[in-house]
Formats: structure tokens, C-alpha cells, sequence
């Protein structure tokens, strides 16, 4: 999201604005919202319809619309496909962060690559901006295990070897694979929902402490993109188009200029690509090109990436108070508990400027702006 | 006899489980996946569910054992520290398993799982009784 305030608004406020985040967003271990338990019913619209929902329940605004893919409503979601063991985990969960490595990051513009490209998403140098990683919660891992036991059975009747027993699957066309494409797309629809009420209990919570009306602080999507999700799509194949299931598991979509899955506005620049980088380094903003589209069927990585486990992360902040660190580098970070800040330290992930460099020189993506975090709240 | 022990794993975390009989290698399995979210020790056992599962192979059966934990932590907060197995199989199990729901006074959340995989599963017999392999997703 970019906002019509500066850097200078946001660091005079980002101890109120982390903690008021992080009160009005639940986070963490088991988070599940008290004010909003939804009913089956409500529960499939939001799976079948998405955003539409989301704006029906006077969340989000209209003019969000075009800035997320598929405009957040992937087609073809049945929540018949959806579990009640499913709808169970996600009833409570709809407007939740979660844990591990979900945040909401509130940033600002710290350095512009590409001037034309920055202008068309509205980004200058000096701006606030806010990021917001989270996704289908409980729902879409219970959709996972739901359809591993299914799969498990399938690849053996279609006689599938597996060299390991997580990547069973099906063929996309058969009974198996559409039932599950259709069960992903309804908890995709979740996620885009998700993201979307955390984008305006965000607002709310800047309108409260900047004391301005939500649409003068002029919070504005610039994109919102899913992360591991398949889709089937048209790529060139020797030549020839030809329709693919791309899964883009630990990547994020990255199509290119002039592309018509992308909305009008960024046609001329290529979609927005976000790669988040970790809580005390940089995140970017790229965008999608040709070169890209044709090398990895237009996808990108999602973020940096690990270098230590977990357990190596909590070893490596033993004893250190990571809060403080991090305030002393001017990022103001809060989380409903420890483990939820120790596992994250910038150690424990590749450096993002690497990643990106990669990106960009490999010419995947194009680099466009780089973001510095202010204030974030983790799970 | 070691009950459990942790294997590292980038990106995620793993166990291995020992018993000396299926019954407990179960049991230390649900001792591991309470060591793995809290302090065991802080867990009261205030309220019981029952647990009946049925599986193709022991292995999903494990998955399966590990992922119920995970669904009842996430739908009513529930951490366990004991677990009463009345029979067992490689391919059903029926237990009722002890605990009571997440307390933010009491209980510090270690790590939260989102589901135990079967990347790398294994649950082999050996000489002296049986051992498990799990990888975690977080």
C-alpha cells in the first residue's frame, strides 16, 4: 500500500503504530478473531466470491479492485470441495495474521531505480508505504492435508513414482486434480479476503493516529498478489501456446509489460512484484518483463529466503535482545511473542539484496523501488 | 530409552521418535509434539478428547496422529501432555488424550506447526522397538 504521509509522520508515531497494529490485528500463536466467527454460509461466499465479499461487508474499498490479481476472486472456487474440518480452522481465523513469517510492515521509499515505472505506481522517494504478507490461515493447510491423503492415493492408481511421498499428485484433468484446483481457488479466495480486512483495520489504525478520515490519508493499493498458488495459464511452448498449470511454490506471479492479466493501469510497466526481504532489511518492488515470461513462465522468488532453521535462529539469538537491536537500527517491532521476533532475525535469511540483484540482472524482474521498514508487527 | 530427539531442518524442523512397543512410540510422538509448541510440564490435564484414526500405512497414520494435535491447538486452543492409547495398529488407532487449552499466563508457545508432512516421513521397526521420522512445516 502507499499512503500520502512521509517517513518523518510515520517515525514520530512507530511505537503507537506498531502497538495499535498489533492490538487491532490479531497475531500470533492460534490467533482467532472474538468480534467475527463466521457461519458456514457466510464462510462459502467469502470462498466463492472473494473480495466481492469483502466490500459487500463494507471492508475494503472498490477502487482496491483492480489492483489484485484475478481481482480477487479466482473462478471456478467450490467450497463443496472444502472440508468441514476446513471450514472449522477457518472460521474464526478470516482477518488474522497467523504466525511464522506473516507481517504487516510499515515502511517508506528509500531509494527509486526506476523513475517511470515508481511514477505509474504512485511511489516517491521519501513516502510511507505498508506491506502485508498473510494468506489462507488454517484453512488452506487443512485444504493441504485434506488433499495429500487424496493425492497419496491418486499417484499411485495413475501409477506416479514419487521420490518423496510430499510431492504426491495427480493429473490436472482428472477428478483428483480438478477438485483440489477448485478447493485451492476457494482457499486462495479466503486469503484474498484476509489480506483485505487486514489492509483496513490497517487504515483504521492510521486514520485513529494520524487523526485524519481514511480517505484523506490516501492509503492506496498498489498490488496484491498471491504466493504459491497454481494456476493454468498460457505460455509458449516451442513456439506453440499452450496451456500450463504453472505452480509458483515459494514464487510469486511476475508478468510481464503489456500483458492482459494485469491490470490497465501497469499494462505499460509490467505487474508490481513484491520481495520482501526480512524484518530488519529492505524489501523491493519489481516489476514483471518479457525475459521473465519467457525463462520462468512469469514467476519470481517471494522473499529472500532461509539460511538457518529455525531452531539455529532461536541458538543464534540466545541471550540477545532482538527487540532492542532493532531499535537501535530505528525498526520498531512487535510481536505477540518471543519465539515470533527470534526466528525472524536478519540472520536466518539470505541477504535480499542479493536476491534481488539476482533478479534483476538475471533480468527476470526489473528493480523499480526499494522499501526500509519503519515499524512491523510479526505473529 | 530416548524418547524423542529434534533434527534440524531449514525452513522447518523435524523429530525422530523411539519406542519400544507402537503404542509408545505414539505416546512419545505426542510428548515430542508437546515439547515442540511448550513447556510440557506447564500442561494441566483439565479436559480429554478422543482421538480414532485409521490410516493405509503407520507412517500417514503418524501424520495423521500429529495432525489432530494441530487441529484441536487451532480450533479450541487445546495443548496436550498425556495420551492414554486403548489400541493400536499399523493402520487404526483409538486414544484419549489430555490437556487443556492455551493460557498466555501459563504457557509460552515455543513454535507453532501448521502440519506434520511426509517430506522424509519414515517409521521403521528395529531391533529394540520402533523409530520415527517427521518433518514439520511452520
Amino acid at each position: 500500500m502507499r499512503s500520502g504521509l512521509s517517513r518523518k509522520d510515520v517515525q514520530k508515531h512507530a511505537h503507537e503504530l506498531a502497538e495499535t497494529l498489533l492490538r487491532n490485528i490479531p497475531s500470533g500463536v492460534g490467533s482467532r478473531r472474538k468480534d467475527l466467527k463466521l457461519g458456514r454460509k457466510e464462510l462459502e461466499r467469502v470462498m466463492t466470491e472473494g473480495v466481492g465479499w469483502t466490500l459487500d461487508n463494507g471492508y475494503g474499498s472498490a477502487e482496491d479492485l483492480a489492483h489484485i490479481e484475478d481481482e480477487g476472486c479466482i473462478p471456478n472456487a467450490d467450497p463443496d470441495k472444502v472440508s468441514d474440518r476446513a471450514f472449522e480452522r477457518g472460521r474464526a481465523q478470516l482477518g488474522t495474521l497467523g504466525s511464522g513469517n506473516h507481517f504487516v510492515e510499515v515502511g517508506y521509499v528509500k531509494t527509486v531505480y526506476d523513475a517511470e515505472a515508481a511514477s505509474v505506481m504512485g511511489l516517491e522517494e521519501g513516502q510511507a508505504t505498508v506491506l502485508i504478507h498473510t494468506g489462507s490461515r488454517g484453512l488452506g493447510h487443512q485444504v493441504c492435508d485434506d488433499n495429500l491423503s487424496v493425492m497419496l492415493k491418486a499417484s499411485k492408481r495413475y501409477g506416479i513414482e514419487l521420490p518423496d511421498r510430499q510431492l504426491c499428485c495427480a493429473p490436472v484433468e482428472s477428478d483428483e486434480g480438478k477438485e483440489y484446483m477448485a478447493a485451492m481457488a476457494a482457499a486462495s479466495n479466503f486469503a484474498f479476503v484476509n489480506r483485505q480486512m487486514i489492509m483496513h483495520w490497517t487504515r483504521e489504525t492510521f486514520a485513529g493516529i494520524f487523526e485524519q478520515n481514511i480517505d484523506d490519508i490516501r492509503m492506496e493499493l498498489v498490488y496484491d498478489v498471491c504466493h504459491n498458488i497454481a494456476k493454468i495459464e498460457t505460455h509458449q511452448i516451442d513456439g506453440k501456446e499452450t496451456e500450463l498449470c504453472v505452480h509458483r511454490k515459494g514464487a510469486t506471479r511476475a508478468f510481464p509489460p503489456g500483458h492482459p492479466d494485469i491490470p490497465e493501469t501497469y499494462r505499460s510497466i509490467g505487474q508490481p512484484v513484491l520481495v520482501p526481504g526480512d524484518m530488519g532489511r529492505h524489501s523491493f518492488v519489481l516489476v514483471g518483463t518479457e525475459a521473465g515470461y519467457r525463462e520462468t513462465f512469469g514467476s519470481a522468488c517471494h522473499g529472500a529466503g532461509r539460511v538457518l532453521s529455525r531452531r539455529q535462529a532461536k541458538k543464534a539469538a540466545k541471550g540477545r535482545n532482538v527487540s532492542r537491536e532493532m531499535e537501535d537500527r530505528g525498526i520498531i517491532v512487535k510481536a505477540a511473542s518471543r519465539s515470533g521476533i527470534v526466528e525472524e532475525i536478519s540472520e536466518a535469511y539470505k541477504n535480499v539484496d542479493n536476491v534481488v540483484d539476482t533478479l534483476h540482472h538475471a533480468g527476470i524482474c526489473k528493480k523499480v523501488v526499494e522499501l526500509a521498514p519503519l515499524a512491523v508487527i510479526k505473529g | 530409552m530416548e524418547k524423542f530427539r529434534y533434527i534440524d531442518h531449514t525452513g522447518d524442523l523435524g523429530v525422530e521418535v523411539f519406542g519400544d512397543s507402537l503404542n509408545r512410540l505414539f505416546q512419545n510422538a505426542g510428548e515430542a509434539f508437546a515439547d515442540i509448541m511448550t513447556d510440557p510440564r506447564a500442561i494441566r490435564r483439565r479436559e480429554s478428547k478422543a482421538v480414532s484414526l485409521k490410516a493405509d500405512r503407520v507412517e500417514d497414520l503418524l501424520v495423521r496422529w500429529f495432525n489432530e494435535f494441530i487441529f484441536f491447538f487451532e480450533t479450541e486452543g487445546l495443548l496436550f501432555s498425556r495420551f492414554d492409547i486403548d489400541s493400536i495398529d499399523e493402520s487404526h488407532i483409538e486414544a484419549r488424550i489430555h490437556g487443556e487449552p492455551y493460557d498466555e499466563n501459563r504457557h509460552t508457545i515455543k513454535t507453532t506447526v501448521k502440519s506434520a508432512t511426509y517430506h522424509q516421513l519414515e517409521v521403521v521397526r528395529q531391533e529394540d522397538g520402533w523409530k520415527a521420522t517427521v518433518i514439520f512445516d511452520l
